[in-house]
């Protein structure tokens, strides 16, 4: 291929832009049905959703790393001017490590436990940039004191076993960054650790967002992570996306009965069991929802027509839903009036 | 109320130690330094940690499945020890977080239930079993057809169902619930969040909730102890301990702890609003 030499962005806007993404798994299941992503530069994009929501396929597909058997079918995705779908894996090798950066949820399985973290960080360093040895381990003792390891020298040469999770974690970010992505995927990153343990870890991806200006994706099933660091959230369900807004807007005017539902679950600190509400039934298996809305046998205002098909509705100002019956929002007036 | 259910006094627990085959002394661990606790008759006592706290340590020498290494556990005003007493070991019953590896996948509901009726000599007959079986289903929000079914045919929230009506089963004084929710999906801990509420208020258990999440347990616990490298950093009523923290830790904890800004719709547009269908 011809752009073999460099990457050189097509889009001045989105580092990742994707469109009707479907993903078909062998034998005619779509776990992943009709979702569109756009991420910027310095911003943070949380996909929030239950266990086979479609959320981590979404970042696979992404990143090219879709297990065997398991294909798009529809859709595009360009990660930095780059057809993902249509790239060599010579393109995907570059792109995966050199543009974007993954980080997934267990660090120790991310990790070689034989090998010491600054070799590790290094090696990626020298995969993605023509450096002596010296300067790979230069630039990974340079990461590790950028992920707030208080003697990054010394540090480099602990193995993964000598380290707490949510160090190990750091280190798996720093390899991530080793290649200088411009995008950050990150599949559930700090569900594995402790809730005092995750701030830290959130905090440290919110500040690379700002310092490095990359563009983060962030799949989580904890609104609460979601909303502590995402500028804008996707809520998925069953394969598809429901909602789409600036995070803030979205937790607290949604626009889709399942956020709605979601939210008014949530156990918080600041709620009490007698304002939970549940949401009876269970969400569907990945793939098991048909054409329709996927939420329809959960949802108490839907009706014969949802089941017929979903389209994405433009709210405005940012804000996209699923759900036809709009009127059923408090804000709808003012919405259809923009 | 003010009754006391549970004393633990000075619990010490130390993994590892003694030597190995090279008689090489091993390092020892000690996952719990010294736990005073006390759970009144009738309340919902909260421990709450993270990873390593100690806290899954301690429900486990309550319910008789880890030995101490020291320390006292009074119940009901006589000394634990459930490995002799089976009256205790009855009265104390645990929910695990992990629902299917807490059943029998070779079993079905009703027969799994049904044996534990029977050995343990609730009910007899197996007609009599069913019939019991059926209510404790009903009681966790299952059908009665619940029972012919074998756990794999079962959601991750049904499943919980199912060990909490496995613990409920035999009319325990206590029941130990650890992590109970936390392998949920978001949108059915809720509903078994609920149950556990309900369930307490009708059958006035008293409940010893393990937790890492300070907003679960503020759902339902009325008193709370703060755990930390093994020890208790902080403990009193569920509504103080939030309110002000006095330990660094706890105050760290309830920061981490799951805040939303406040949703501002509170109900979604009547349903019986137009009907009609909107062209297009």
């Amino acid at each position: 291929m011809s752009r073999a030499n460099g990457v050189t962005p097509r889009h001045h806007g989105a580092l990742l832009s994707v469109k009707d993404l479907g993903v078909e798994v062998a034998g005619g299941l779509r776990p992943v049905t009709e979702v569109s992503l756009s991420v910027g530069r310095g911003e943070v994009v949380g996909v929030v959703g239950e266990s086979g929501s479609g959320k981590s396929l979404t970042l696979k597909a992404v990143a090219g790393l879709l297990p065997r058997g398991v294909n798009v079918c529809e859709g595009e995705i360009e990660v930095d001017g780059i057809d993902v779908a249509k790239a060599s894996s010579r393109e995907l090798r570059r792109l995966r490590g050199g543009v974007v950066g993954m980080v997934f949820q267990e660090p120790m399985t991310a990790l070689n436990p034989t090998m010491r973290i600054g070799r590790q960080i290094a090696e990626s360093v020298s995969v993605h940039a023509k450096v002596s040895k010296k300067e790979a381990r230069a630039k990974a003792i340079e990461l590790l004191g950028e992920m707030g390891f208080k003697d990054p020298r010394r540090s480099a040469n602990l193995f993964p076993h000598e380290l707490s999770g949510g160090m190990r974690q750091r280190v798996v970010i720093a390899i991530a960054l080793a290649g200088d992505p411009s995008l950050l995927l990150c599949d559930e990153p700090t569900t594995a650790l402790d809730a005092t343990v995750t701030m830290k870890v959130l905090d440290l991806i919110l500040g690379l967002s700002a310092e490095r200006n990359i563009g983060v994706v962030l799949v989580s099933h904890d609104l609460g992570v979601a909303s502590r660091v995402c500028n804008r959230l996707v809520v998925m369900y069953g394969g598809r996306m429901v909602e789409e807004g600036p995070a803030d807007e979205v937790l607290r005017r949604p626009r889709h009965p399942y956020t709605f539902a979601l939210l008014h679950a949530v156990p918080t600190k600041d709620s009490s069991i007698d304002d939970l509400r549940s949401i009876p039934g269970v969400p569907p298996a990945p793939g098991e929802a048909g054409a329709g809305c996927p939420f329809v046998p959960r949802c108490e205002f839907a009706e014969p027509a949802c089941t017929q098909g979903v389209e994405l509705i433009n709210l405005g100002a940012g804000r996209v839903s699923a759900c036809r019956r709009q009127e059923l929002f408090p804000d709808f007036v003012e919405a259809t009036s923009e | 109320m003010s009754e006391q259910l549970l004393e633990v006094k000075d619990l010490r627990v130390r993994f590892g130690g003694g030597r190995d085959i090279f008689l090489r002394k091993k390092e020892h661990f000690e996952a719990v330094r010294g736990v005073d606790l006390t759970v009144r008759r009738g309340e919902s006592f909260a421990i709450v940690g993270e990873s390593g706290a100690g806290k899954s340590t301690v429900a486990k020498c309550i319910v008789g499945l880890q030995v101490p290494t020291s320390g006292e556990i009074s119940f009901a005003g006589a000394p634990l020890r459930p490995a002799k007493d089976s009256d205790q070991r009855r009265a104390i019953q645990m929910v695990f977080q992990d629902p299917y590896g807490s059943l029998n996948p070779r079993m079905t509901v009703g027969s799994a239930i049904g044996e534990l009726l029977r050995v343990n000599g609730m009910v007899e007959g197996k007609a009599a079993a069913r019939a019991r079986t059926a209510e404790l289903l009903e009681m966790v929000g299952l059908p009665a057809e619940a029972m012919g079914k074998r756990p794999r045919a079962f959601s991750g929230g049904q499943r919980q169902r199912i060990g909490i009506a496995r613990a409920l089963a035999i009319n325990p004084t206590l029941l130990v619930a650890d992590e109970p929710v936390s392998a949920l999906d978001v949108s059915i801990q809720a509903s078994i969040l609920i149950l556990l509420k309900r369930l307490q208020r009708e059958l006035g258990l008293t409940m010893i909730f393990i937790s890492h999440d300070l907003a679960v347990v503020k759902q339902l616990c009325d008193r709370v102890a703060v755990m930390n490298d093994g020890i208790v950093v902080e403990s009193g009523t569920v509504g103080a301990v939030l309110a002000q923290p006095k330990d660094a830790y706890t105050q760290k904890l309830l920061e981490a702890t799951t805040e939303l800004p406040p949703i501002e719709i509170s109900r979604l547009g009547s349903v019986a609003a137009s009907p009609s269908e909107t062209p297009g």
